[in-house]
């Protein structure tokens, strides 16, 4: 088993109705499976709303799934007491995409970092020497830390949210979004400093984006996901080099600068209808997800939803009218 | 005592609260010959806070620290430092008293009602300003207001027709609650200006323990109240398109 | 190589906008920031001009002053003029540039979502700019918004006209924003960050509309963003602001592909992709100046690689380097 091991992962969300409670179900993660070896990269691409947020939080069980599996390090998170819970997190930290907001703006650094230190149990002392390491080592001086999170630029920030991460020594880290809020200039620095910590701390890494290309580059495996389900997985080469399913050929056709042929403006297709902002699908459709939208879509598609098959090596894809082409 | 109890809540729900113990009149017939004066009393304070406070409040928010704006604050401190009752007396002396403009007791004409609902209404008003100003302020800082300017429109237009439409939803919320409250009876003001309304009706009925009275008039005001609570709700899901009742 | 001291020289006259020297600081309680320091831009009609810069740059200053919507104070405009047709904009009175705003220069900004009003409906957002700026009647506007809605590609649609913003997705509103800024015809677009907010898929729908409307409606665009993705798909000629100065402008081609500036080619070097995977990416030091303080000679040197003593000394002068590539930096040749 590998380190990381989702299996089945199932999150139902209810409406708020007075009598009408299943029927405004809607499922934000559906039958997701996938596994992270210790010490690498998994990288999951989606849209807003595709259910990346949602995945996050079951996979940390910050808001448990309605059914399905989550492992840790050979540890069934769903069979844990919530004592037992409560200390495993611990070694599952996330490190959100707005460090504006995920820093108390009316604490001090030193103060906002102990906190968590403090539910350790740990001494006084310990605590110190600890926060110090951890903010030397994503390049805040250890001298600043009774400074408040204003004095500091937005990259410098989510340095800080990402030591006050590390400070609970955690295995696992869920990076959602970390650099889409800063400074271009900036991202490379934080991106960098991702890439020392992994291999200076044996980290392993569940990292979240929108932007294919950040993916590709930092991670060792890639999941395309779309309203709930994955559509496609593979390593980054598989990926990279031979996208099959309609949906990732559209994701990297959307790649600003990069002159590829892009099917024509298709929105009268997407978004015509106010009433179906294609966020989240209802339960009960045996239809591809992807289908309304998808520009090869046949019968087949609309009758019987495709499941996640193995075409080669790691790769695997949900789609009936997928076509492998070698781009090599 | 069970059987007495959902006896009780059946004729509840017949509007039958039961005999006075003083009066022997029916509990529901005396809630329901003074609710009219309470109400109108209540409507009536309410209007004059919301005619006072709505627009001191938005003229102090689009001319931030200027002459009105610190004209509102005098206002708004004024009128929640100020205890109604005494503004009441003052009004009395001043308005009845000196100049006879309006009479000193007794009810049934609109004229009574003037100088309660003034004085009832001034420390609504201070607070609803204080809100009104709040809530404009901010919407006035969100983005839209930028778009609507650089769409070339006036700054009334901006002002009236983009801010503060936005900028009601609170105040209005707020002042249905207030409503709610003041239906309630206003034992003070009913005191100063010896108007029969609710309040003295129960305040009475507490010093002569009247219990069926003021079982029924707790019931009754706590109904007015929720009332008026969902009322303000459908007004508000009327005002916010955001909110749609389903 | 001549030094750009008379930038008419490049400049044929047909400019829609000209933007010359523009120098806008703002006086606060904690010092004075400097957010424009002298910038020259030109658009003509039917040009995307892309200007490119991290937060607090200066793009929202400049595309504000042109708007008209800079208060003053705290803004105080030091020097420079914002030529609109040839019109001075600067110092104009209110009313008038009530009229040009929204009639003759429209901007569709970020956030959508934020920057429509959310109690009224799309038509009436739409409509009340007719009626307004071109004295339609509300009937002859609701006709003309149905049409612009067209336009940008929802159709002619009563449904849309009568929604809500919250009613419709984050494109639909992105292009109703858009069908709000085009509907009087503006000779001058400016488009602030327009897709930033917007899913990738939806992103390349809205450049690709953006592009239409310059070429059915020979619009001038001031397209502004911190992504260079973006503005290699969009813009005509591109322009590099940093720290309230232009470092470095050129046609879209020449600027990618012939780098002159060290900080146009950090910045191109240090956007991560698939290629350079296992390599480590080349990061820009530090951070971005505050217009409160801004370093010393050449605003950028102390992240630069190349900086020399001169550049910690003196600002250096706009260049022309041929072609209509321009950079203001000691260290080319």
């Amino acid at each position: 088993m590998r380190f990381v091991e989702i299996k089945n992962l199932e999150k139902t969300y209810f409406g708020h109705g007075f009598f009408k409670r299943s029927k405004s179900a809607v499922k934000a993660v559906d039958r997701v499976s996938f596994g992270i070896e210790k010490k690498s990269v998994f990288g999951l691409v989606g849209e807003s709303g595709c259910g990346k947020t949602s995945l996050v939080r079951s996979v940390l069980y910050l808001d448990p799934p309605t059914s399905g599996e989550v492992w840790i390090d050979n540890t069934l998170l769903g069979g844990l007491k919530s004592t037992e819970l409560r200390s495993f997190r611990r070694r599952m930290q996330i490190v959100f995409q707005d460090p504006n907001s995920a820093l108390n703006p009316k604490m001090n650094v030193q103060d906002s970092l102990e906190e968590g230190l403090v539910n350790r149990g740990l001494e006084a002392g310990h605590r110190k020497k600890l926060i110090a390491r951890m903010l030397d080592l994503v390049g805040i001086s250890p001298s600043h830390s009774s400074r408040y999170p204003h004095e500091f630029s937005g990259g410098q920030k989510q340095r800080i949210v990402i030591a006050r991460a590390l400070c609970m020594e955690p295995d696992f880290l869920v990076l959602d979004e970390p650099v889409s809020n800063l400074d271009v200039s900036i991202q490379a620095q934080i991106i960098n400093l991702l890439q020392d910590l992994k291999k200076e701390l044996n980290l392993t890494y569940l990292f979240i984006s929108h932007d294919l290309n950040l993916v590709a580059y930092l991670s060792d495996r890639i999941a395309v996901m779309y309203k709930g389900r994955l559509v496609e997985s593979g390593s980054t080469d598989e990926i990279m080099d031979h996208p099959v399913h309609p949906y990732t050929l559209k994701l990297f056709s959307s790649i600003p600068g990069m002159e590829t042929t892009v099917v024509a403006d298709d929105f009268t297709t997407q978004e015509a209808t106010p009433a179906s902002d294609g966020k989240k699908v209802a339960v009960g459709t045996n239809a591809c997800n992807y289908c309304d939208s998808c520009p090869m879509a046949g019968r087949e598609c609309r009758e019987r939803e495709p499941q996640l098959e193995t075409i080669d090596g790691s790769h695997k894809v949900a789609c009936h009218k997928f076509s492998y082409r070698d781009t090599h | 005592m069970l059987t007495q109890y959902l006896q009780w809540i059946w004729d509840v729900f017949r509007f039958d609260f039961g005999t006075s113990m003083t009066s022997g009149r029916q509990v529901s017939d005396l809630i329901m010959e003074r609710f009219p004066l309470t109400l109108s009393l209540a409507v009536l304070g309410i209007l004059l806070s919301i005619i006072i406070a709505i627009p001191l409040g938005v003229i102090s928010a689009v001319r931030r620290w200027s002459f009105w704006d610190y004209l509102g604050m005098l206002f708004s401190q004024a009128g929640m430092a100020i205890p109604s009752f005494w503004l009441g007396i003052l009004l009395l002396l001043l308005l009845s008293i000196k100049y006879r403009v309006f009479p000193l007791f007794g009810s049934g004409s609109i004229n009574h009602l003037i100088l309660p609902s003034i004085s009832l209404g001034i420390a609504r008003a201070a607070v609803l300003l204080r809100l009104t100003r709040a809530s404009m302020v901010e919407e006035l800082s969100k983005e839209y207001v930028v778009t609507a300017r650089a769409k070339g429109l006036t700054e009334r237009m901006v002002n009236y027709k983009h801010a503060l439409k936005n900028a009601l939803l609170p105040v209005i919320t707020i002042a249905g609650i207030q409503l709610g409250y003041m239906l309630g009876g206003a034992i003070i003001i009913e005191q100063v200006f010896s108007l029969p309304g609710l309040g003295r009706l129960f305040l009475f009925a507490v010093y002569q323990r009247d219990f069926p009275l003021i079982q029924g008039g707790v019931v009754f005001v706590a109904f007015v109240f929720s009332f008026i609570n969902f009322a303000v709700d459908i007004l508000y899901s009327v005002l916010n398109p955001k909110i749609r009742i389903t | 190589m001549a030094i750009n001291q008379d930038s008419t020289l490049s400049i044929t006259n047909n400019n829609l906008l000209e933007i010359k020297n523009l120098d806008v600081s703002f006086i606060q309680a904690r010092g004075t920031a400097h957010a424009l320091r002298g910038i020259d831009l030109t658009i003509s009609s039917g040009e995307i001009l892309a200007l490119v810069g991290e937060s607090g740059s200066g793009k929202t200053v400049t595309s504000m002053s042109i708007m008209g919507l800079v208060p003053t104070p705290p803004a105080r405009f030091n020097a420079g003029s914002l030529l609109f047709r040839g019109d001075e904009l600067i110092g104009r009175p209110h009313a008038e540039m009530r009229k040009i705003r929204g009639n003759e220069i429209a901007m569709v900004f970020q956030e959508p979502a934020k920057y429509l009003n959310p109690s009224l409906k799309i038509g009436e957002q739409i409509t009340e700019m007719l009626i307004l700026h071109l004295g339609m009647s509300s009937q002859q506007a609701e006709e003309k918004a149905l049409a612009f809605l067209d336009v940008v590609g929802l159709g002619k649609s009563r449904r849309v006209l009568n929604a809500y913003p919250h009613e419709l997705s984050g494109g639909m509103k992105q292009r109703a924003m858009i069908a709000m800024a085009i509907c009087c015809n503006p000779s001058l677009l400016i488009a602030d960050e327009p897709t930033t907010a917007l899913d990738v898929t939806l992103q390349l729908q809205i450049l690709k509309l953006i592009r239409n409307l310059k070429k059915t409606f020979s619009m001038g665009i001031l397209f502004i963003s911190h992504n260079l993705g973006v503005v290699r798909e969009i813009a005509d000629r591109v322009a590099v602001i940093y720290a309230g100065k232009i470092v470095e402008s050129a046609a879209n081609k020449t600027l990618f592909e012939n780098t002159l500036h060290p900080y146009t080619s950090a910045l191109l070097q240090s956007i991560p992709d698939a290629e350079k995977r296992g390599q480590r990416l080349r990061a820009i030091p530090g951070n971005v100046p505050d217009a409160e303080n801004i370093p010393k000679g050449c605003s950028f040197h102390p992240r630069c690689a190349l900086a020399s003593d001169k550049c910690s000394r003196e600002i250096p002068l706009t260049r022309d380097y041929g072609n209509g590539h321009f950079a203001a930096c000691h260290i080319i040749h």
